[in-house]
């Protein structure tokens, strides 16, 4: 497949920075918590929230609500599929970088 | 791209265990004791040595359960609060390999610190090369691609591990007796690491609080409603 046919075709709910940058996240950890996510994205509550349920609805993560003390708490951890999607997301972006660097236009010419 | 995949990765991890705060603290317990240890072996010449190590080996636990049941806790609260919270994934082989690595250079500290004296004809100090060592493999592990600064910190001090110790010991304390250039050569290991373990602190509470944005007050008081 050709790189700039690669780049068109990768999962749109993934790849926009600022669910990638959560779904990153919690690739490394258990589980985060709201405020930890809102510190590292820089979002506004409700931009991060309305991310975080396009995530659930897509089944890529899981939202869990409690109470600590009398302060509500989000907790938000990766599903399998979350996982697995995110991995493979990155991988195809690793793919597709070192594909970009032997790139040359005659290559993509004769087989595009 | 892949150097904020590895910051997020980093800070990630970081929130979950440590936020550079308790390497601090435990920089500044090596520093401490690194006083009393000199304090220590000045004042018991030629006297006990098992007893001299046992009083170090105390008072470094003393500091360090004094500074961490004191001031770890307020901290952490401080911190979740204002950067929120990861729950870290269950211990791997690589956390372990982790832990073994903070301790290496205090393992090897102890065990060859008499040994160099021993062999001080070596064009190198084996202590300091440790360190050099250990720090290297910190950086490679943990920091590379989020940040530089412990990998020249780990130049430095292998280009310090060729110094000539003795010399250097000899033009800056006026000490002539043996025991206590001794006393100085070992509480200048500890200062050692007690700073690197400080700058590791502070270079990762650095990152900690570039990458993430602390949520305002109005913001907390929106969340808590």
């Amino acid at each position: 497949m050709s790189l700039f046919k690669e780049i068109t075709e990768l999962d749109k709910l993934l790849h926009e920075p600022a669910r990638l940058a959560i779904m990153t996240a919690l690739a490394n950890c258990a589980s985060a918590d709201f405020t930890f996510l809102q510190s590292l994205t820089g979002l506004s509550k409700g931009n991060l929230s309305s991310h975080l349920s396009k995530l659930e609805e897509a089944g890529l993560v899981k939202i869990q609500k409690s109470f600590v003390g009398k302060i509500p708490n989000t907790n938000v951890s990766l599903a399998l599929t979350g996982v697995e999607a995110i991995e493979e997301h990155w991988k195809k972006l690793d793919e597709m970088r070192a594909s970009a660097k032997t790139w040359k236009p005659e290559v993509e010419k004769a087989s595009g | 791209m892949n150097n904020e995949r590895r910051k997020i990765e980093f800070v990630t991890k970081a929130t979950g265990g440590f936020r550079g705060i308790p390497m601090m603290l435990f920089g500044i317990a090596m520093i401490i004791s690194m006083i009393l240890n000199y304090i220590t072996e000045l004042d018991s010449q030629r006297k006990n040595y098992a007893g001299k190590d046992l009083t170090i080996s105390l008072s470094f636990i003393l500091i360090c359960l004094i500074i961490f049941v004191i001031g770890y806790p307020k901290l952490r609260a401080y911190f979740r609060k204002k950067f929120g919270q990861t729950k870290a994934k269950p211990k791997t082989f690589q956390t372990v390999l982790e832990c073994f690595l903070y301790s290496t250079p205090i393992l090897a500290n102890g065990l060859f610190n008499d040994s160099i004296d021993a062999a001080r004809r070596l064009p190198f100090s084996l202590t300091v090369l440790s360190v050099s060592v250990f720090t290297f493999f910190l950086w490679w592990f943990n920091y590379r691609g989020v940040t530089n600064s412990i990998l020249y910190l780990s130049a430095l001090i292998f280009a310090a591990s060729f110094l000539d110790w003795e010399k250097v010991f000899l033009s800056v304390t006026i000490l002539e007796d043996y025991y206590a250039r001794t006393a100085f050569y070992r509480s200048v290991c500890s200062l050692l690491l007690g700073i690197i373990y400080f700058v590791m602190g502070l270079v990762d509470y650095q990152i900690l609080t570039k990458t993430l944005k602390p949520i305002t007050r109005e913001e907390e008081v929106y969340e808590s409603v």
